[in-house]
C-alpha cells in the first residue's frame, strides 16, 4: 500500500522540526529555504527543510523522486498531475455545500457544469499518470508507486462507474453545437444549422496576398463573462434544448459527490516539496552551475567538487556567476582550516560546504558536481556576530557561552562550521583558546570547516588540512577568487589565445568540414 | 500573388538584424556610402539594397535574371518607379490616414474594415498601371509582374471584396455558433454568415432571452459576448489587411532594389564615372578586369580616383604588401565591392569585369584601435575571426586587412599562416594585405603556382601612385616616407 512521497513508509516519518534551526541564518539555508517556499506559501513545506533525515532508506527515497523529477518530461507530467488533483482538492468542498442546497448557485446548472469539469480533469489526470509517468523516465518507488496505486484504484468497480458515468455525460455535451443570434438586445437560441464561417470567407477572399508568413493577433480572449445571471439564463434555456443530457448529469452529481481519493491528495500536496527546491534551483542550473546527489558513508574519503553559496548564485542571476570550490578530506583529516586574505570567499567557501551538509540529508540535490559526505545528524555554526562589539573581554565570553553547549552537544555525526571567533582578543589569546577548542572538536570526531586568522591552526595535526584564499589571474580581465589546497598556475600567450578560439590549423579545419 | 522581381522563384527577405559576418562587411567595404547613394533617405529602400546587396547570388541564372530586369529599368525608368509610387503611397496611407483605436473592439473592426477598402484602391491603381504597360515590358520578372496583376485583380473580384465588406454592417444581427465548454459555459463562439433566405421567420419561435434596458451588467455582457467574436473577426480582418499590405511591403521591397540601382547609376554618371555590366566567368579562380575603382570614394567626394588591372588565373591566394597609404586597403574594397555588385546582378565600377561565382564574401579588417599590442585587443580579433569562421563555406572569398598585428611578429605571423593555410586548404580564395614580414616572407620562398604577390608602388622619390603590381615582399612598409610628409622633416 502507497504511503507518502516523502516517507517510503509511516514508521519512517520522522517527528518534524517546525522552528528554523539556528544554524540557517548563518548559511544562508534561510534565504535558500524562503526563496524555494515563495510561490508555495499555502502548502506547509517549511517542516520538511528544517528536518534533516536519519534514515539512509529515506534520503535515497527522494534522491530516487528527484532524480526523476529532474527529468523534464517526468516533472512536467507530475506537476500537472499533482497542480490538478490540488485545484479539485480546493474547488471540490465549495461544490459540494453548493450541491447540497447552499449559497448563490445552489445546485444550478453552472455547480453541475464545473462539477462536471473538476470530474473529468481529475479523471484525465489520474489516467494520464498511471499510463505515462514510467515511460517518461520515472523509476523511483515515490513516483512510480503511486502509478502502480492508481492502476490498482482504477480495477475497482466504484471507479469504473464514476469513470464511465463522467465519460458518458461529458461526450453527450461534445456532440452539441448550437447558434445564439444577437441582435439589439435579445439573443435567439438554436441548434447549429452548417452556417459557413465568417473568418474562413474572409481567409478565403485574401490568403492570395500573403507573403511568407501570418502573423497572429490573439488577443487574450477573455471567455468568462461577467453577468453570471446571463449565463445562467442562456444555461437555463439550454437545459430545455437539451434535457436528457442535463438529467445525467444531476444523477452524477448525486452519486459521486466525493470522488477525491485521500492517497492520490496528500501525493499531490507533499510533492510540492520536490517541485519547490527544482523550481528554485532552475535558474541556477540554466546559468550553468550543477548539482549533484551526494553519497553518504560514514568512514573514507570525504569530498566535494564544484561546490557554492546556492543563495549567493540565485541573488547573483542574470550576472556572473560566484566562483566553485572542491575540498576533499582523506582520514584521519577532518577539519578544513581556512585562512589567506580577507575578501577572498572564505566564509562563503564554508556556507557552501555547510549547505550542501543540510541539503544533502533532505534528499535533495546540493550545489556542486560531486560529493561525498558523512550522514550528519547535527549541523553547528558559530559565525561572528557583526553587531554589539563590545569590549574584548565581554566578546570573548560570549564567543565562548555559545560553543560550549555545542561541543557537548555534538557526536561523531555532527558537522561544525566555524567562522572568525575570537577575533575581539590579542593574538596570542586567540591562538590558545582556539588551540583549545580545536583539541575538544577533535576529541569529539566530528567534521568541520573552520574560518580563521591565526594562521597557526592551519598546521594543527594530521586531522586537520589547510585551505588558502587566493588571488589568481583568471582567463579575462577580471580576478577571480578561489580557495585550494594547492595554487594553480596560468599562463597566456598568443597561441594559447587562438587555440581557446579554436583557431589553429587543426581546429579550423575540423570546424570548416563541419 | 509573388512578385518575384528579385528570385524567379523566391521572395526578398530583409533581415531586421544582420547576422555578425555581414555587419562586418557593411562597414569595412564601406557599403553604407554605397547605399546611401542608392538610398537617398529612403529608409524601407535602404533595407532592401542591404538586403539584397548582402546576400549574393551562387548562380549565374538567377544574376542575369536581375541583370536583365535592371537593363530594362534602365531602359523604361518610368515602369520601376511608378510601381515604386503607388506601393510607398499605399504603406503611407496605411500609416497616417488610418489610426487603429486599440481600446474599442467595434471601432477596431470598422477600423479594419476602412483599411481593407482603401488597400482596394491602391491596387485598382496598380492595376490600371499594368494595363497601361501590358505589351510594353519584355523581362522575365517585369512581364510576369504585369501579368499577375491583370489575372489576379479582375472586376469580379473587386465587386466581391466590396459586397463582402458591406455585409460586415451587422443590419440582421450578428450570428454566433457556440459549443459547450468545460463548464458548459458558451464557447467556441465562432461568427457565421446569415442565410439570406428564411431567416427572419426561421428564428421568430427560437428560445430566447432578453436583457433589460436597466440591467446594466447583462448589457455589458452582451457587448463581451459580441466582442468575443468580433475580436476573433478584427484578428482575421486585421490578418486580411497584413496579407494585403505584405504584397504591397514586397513590392517596395523588390522594386526598390532596381529604383536604388538607378538612383546611383545617376548619382555616377553625374560624377562623369561609368560602370560596366560585369560578366560571371564559367572558369573557376579567374579574374580579368580593367579600371576597376572604389566606388565609395567619389560617392563621399574624392576625385581622381585611380583603378587597377588585373588577369589572372588560378591563383587562390593574393598577398598584397607595400607603402603604406599605398592603395591597398582601397583595391580590397573594390575587390570585395564589385564581387558583391556582380553577384546581385549589378553593375559594377570599372571598364570591364569578368569573375567567377563565389560563395560569400567574408571581411576581417584591422580596427584603428587594434594597432597596440596588447592582449585584449589580439582576442577581441580572433574574436571576431572565430565568429566569421562559423559562417565560411568552400568557395568563400576571404579578404584580410592587416590582421593578427596585434602580437609581435614571429606570432602574428604564426597564427595568420595557420588561418590562412586552413582556409586555402578548404577551398577558399584568399585576399591579404599583411605588414607581417614573417608572414609573407615564407610565401614568397615557395611561389606556387596559385600564390600572387601584388605591392603597392612606390616611386623612388617616395610618392605613392596607389596602384597595385606584381612584386616582392618587402620588410619596410615605408612608413618613414608617411612620416616625413606628414612632419616633413628627416
Amino acid at each position: 500500500m502507497y504511503y507518502s512521497c516523502l516517507f517510503p513508509a509511516k514508521a519512517d516519518e520522522p517527528a518534524l522540526t517546525r522552528a528554523m534551526p539556528e544554524y540557517f541564518k548563518d548559511l544562508n539555508l534561510d534565504q535558500i529555504t524562503e526563496g524555494a517556499m515563495s510561490g508555495f506559501e499555502k502548502f506547509d513545506l517549511a517542516p520538511h527543510y528544517y528536518t534533516l533525515l536519519r534514515d539512509e532508506n529515506t534520503v535515497r527515497y527522494r534522491q530516487d523522486a528527484m532524480r526523476d523529477l529532474e527529468k523534464e518530461e517526468v516533472f512536467a507530467r507530475a506537476k500537472s498531475f499533482c497542480d490538478t488533483v490540488v485545484a479539485v482538492s480546493r474547488l471540490l468542498p465549495k461544490l459540494q455545500s453548493s450541491l447540497k442546497g447552499e449559497g448563490p448557485l445552489a445546485n444550478n446548472a453552472m455547480t453541475k457544469g464545473q462539477f462536471l469539469n473538476a470530474a473529468v480533469k481529475y479523471c484525465v489526470a489520474l489516467q494520464e499518470y498511471a499510463e505515462t509517468i514510467g515511460p517518461a523516465g520515472a523509476a523511483s518507488r515515490a513516483l512510480g508507486g503511486m502509478a502502480e496505486y492508481l492502476k490498482e484504484l482504477f480495477e475497482t468497480s466504484a471507479w469504473k462507474e464514476f469513470l464511465g458515468h463522467t465519460v458518458r455525460v461529458r461526450e453527450a455535451f461534445d456532440r452539441q453545437n448550437y447558434c445564439l443570434l444577437i441582435k439589439n438586445s435579445t439573443i435567439r437560441l438554436r441548434k447549429y444549422e452548417g452556417q459557413e464561417d465568417e473568418s474562413a470567407y474572409v481567409h478565403q477572399l485574401f490568403d492570395k496576398f500573403a507573403q511568407g508568413e501570418t502573423q497572429e493577433y490573439k488577443h487574450t480572449v477573455n471567455e468568462a463573462n461577467i453577468a453570471y445571471h446571463v449565463e445562467s439564463a442562456l444555461l437555463d434555456q439550454l437545459v430545455r434544448m437539451y434535457p436528457e443530457e442535463f438529467a445525467d448529469l444531476g444523477k452524477l452529481c448525486e452519486a459521486h459527490a466525493a470522488f477525491l481519493d485521500p492517497t492520490v491528495e496528500r501525493f499531490a500536496l507533499e510533492m510540492q516539496f520536490y517541485f519547490s527546491y527544482l523550481n528554485y534551483i532552475a535558474p541556477v542550473k540554466k546559468a550553468g552551475r550543477l548539482f549533484c546527489y551526494p553519497e553518504y558513508a560514514r568512514e573514507g574519503r570525504t569530498e566535494a567538487a564544484e561546490a557554492y553559496d546556492l543563495a549567493l548564485a540565485h541573488s547573483r542571476l542574470g550576472r556572473e556567476m560566484p566562483v566553485t570550490n572542491g575540498f576533499f578530506l582523506e582520514p584521519p583529516e577532518r577539519v578544513i582550516v581556512v585562512t589567506g586574505p580577507n575578501q577572498g570567499g572564505k566564509t562563503t567557501f564554508a556556507r557552501s560546504i555547510g549547505q550542501m551538509t543540510h541539503l544533502g540529508r533532505l534528499g535533495l540535490p546540493v550545489p556542486g558536481s560531486m560529493a561525498r559526505l558523512r550522514p550528519v545528524t547535527a549541523i553547528f555554526t558559530h559565525f561572528e556576530k557583526e553587531e554589539n562589539v563590545e569590549n574584548g573581554a565581554g566578546k570573548l565570553m560570549d564567543d565562548l557561552v555559545r560553543i560550549k553547549p555545542m561541543l557537548e552537544g555534538a557526536d561523531r555525526d555532527s558537522f561544525f562550521v566555524i567562522n572568525e571567533i575570537f577575533a575581539s582578543t590579542t593574538l596570542d589569546d586567540a591562538t590558545r583558546i582556539s588551540r583549545r577548542v580545536m583539541e575538544k572538536l577533535l576529541a569529539i570526531g566530528a567534521q568541520a570547516v573552520w574560518v580563521t586568522f591565526i594562521d597557526g591552526m592551519a598546521s594543527f595535526g594530521p586531522e586537520t588540512v589547510s585551505m588558502m584564499s587566493t588571488v589568481e589571474e583568471g582567463g579575462g580581465d577580471e580576478r577571480t577568487f578561489r580557495i585550494v589546497r594547492r595554487a594553480a598556475d596560468g599562463l597566456a600567450h598568443a597561441m594559447t589565445i587562438a587555440r581557446r578560439h579554436a583557431l589553429t590549423y587543426e581546429q579550423l579545419m575540423g570546424r570548416l568540414k563541419a | 500573388m509573388k512578385t518575384h522581381l528579385l528570385y524567379r522563384d523566391a521572395d526578398l527577405r530583409v533581415p531586421e538584424q544582420l547576422p555578425y559576418e555581414r555587419e562586418l562587411l557593411l562597414n569595412d567595404l564601406e557599403l553604407n556610402v554605397i547605399l546611401d547613394a542608392m538610398s537617398q533617405g529612403d529608409e524601407a529602400m535602404r533595407d532592401a539594397c542591404r538586403a539584397v546587396l548582402l546576400d549574393p547570388l551562387e548562380t549565374e541564372g538567377e544574376i542575369l535574371y536581375r541583370q536583365e530586369a535592371l537593363n530594362e529599368a534602365i531602359a523604361q525608368p518610368a515602369f520601376a518607379r511608378e510601381i515604386y509610387a503607388v506601393a510607398v503611397e499605399t504603406i503611407r496611407r496605411r500609416r497616417t490616414e488610418h489610426v487603429w483605436l486599440q481600446s474599442q473592439m467595434n471601432a477596431l473592426f470598422r477600423g479594419a474594415v476602412e483599411i481593407l477598402r482603401m488597400t482596394m484602391e491602391q491596387l485598382k491603381k496598380l492595376r490600371a498601371l499594368a494595363d497601361g504597360y501590358e505589351g510594353k515590358v519584355r523581362s522575365e520578372a517585369f512581364k510576369n509582374l504585369v501579368a499577375m496583376l491583370r489575372a489576379e485583380l479582375s472586376d469580379e473580384y473587386f465587386a466581391q471584396v466590396n459586397a463582402h465588406l458591406d455585409e460586415l454592417a451587422f443590419n440582421d444581427g450578428m450570428l454566433i455558433s457556440a459549443r459547450f465548454g468545460e463548464k458548459l459555459q458558451g464557447e467556441k463562439y465562432t461568427m457565421r454568415r446569415l442565410e439570406k433566405k428564411g431567416m427572419k421567420l426561421k428564428w421568430m419561435f427560437a428560445p430566447s432571452i432578453s436583457i433589460s434596458s436597466k440591467d446594466e451588467d447583462g448589457l455589458r455582457d452582451l457587448e463581451l459576448r459580441k466582442g468575443r467574436v468580433i475580436s476573433e473577426n478584427v484578428n482575421v480582418l486585421a490578418q486580411a489587411t497584413d496579407h494585403v499590405l505584405s504584397f504591397f511591403a514586397a513590392l517596395r521591397d523588390e522594386m526598390g532594389f532596381y529604383v536604388g540601382c538607378l538612383n546611383l547609376r545617376d548619382r555616377l554618371a553625374s560624377e562623369g564615372l561609368s560602370v560596366c555590366v560585369p560578366k560571371v566567368s564559367p572558369e573557376p579562380l579567374r579574374r580579368v578586369y580593367t579600371n576597376l575603382y572604389d566606388m565609395s570614394l567619389p560617392l563621399i567626394g574624392v576625385k581622381n580616383v585611380v583603378g587597377n588591372d588585373l588577369d589572372q588565373r588560378g591563383r587562390s591566394l593574393y598577398v598584397i604588401t607595400g607603402a603604406n597609404q599605398g592603395g591597398k586597403s582601397t583595391f580590397l574594397r573594390s575587390l570585395g565591392q564589385s564581387q558583391l555588385m556582380l553577384q546581385c546582378g549589378m553593375f559594377v565600377a570599372a571598364n570591364s569585369y569578368t569573375a567567377h561565382i563565389v560563395r560569400g564574401v567574408y571581411t576581417h579588417f584591422r580596427k584603428e584601435e587594434d594597432a597596440k599590442m596588447d592582449s585584449g585587443k589580439l582576442d577581441e580579433e580572433l574574436e571576431r575571426m572565430s565568429r566569421i569562421a562559423q559562417a565560411l563555406r568552400p568557395g568563400a572569398l576571404v579578404l584580410f586587412n592587416e590582421s593578427f598585428a596585434a602580437t609581435n611578429e614571429r606570432e602574428g605571423a604564426e597564427i595568420g599562416r595557420q588561418i590562412t593555410q586552413a582556409l586555402l586548404d578548404s577551398g577558399m580564395e584568399v585576399f591579404t594585405v599583411t605588414h607581417l614580414y614573417a608572414f609573407s616572407r615564407p610565401y614568397w620562398e615557395k611561389r606556387d603556382a596559385y600564390t600572387l604577390f601584388l605591392r603597392a608602388q612606390r616611386l623612388s622619390d617616395g610618392q605613392r601612385s596607389f596602384r597595385l603590381s606584381e612584386g616582392e615582399p618587402e620588410r619596410t612598409g615605408y612608413g618613414d616616407d608617411v612620416y616625413r610628409r606628414v612632419f616633413g622633416e628627416e
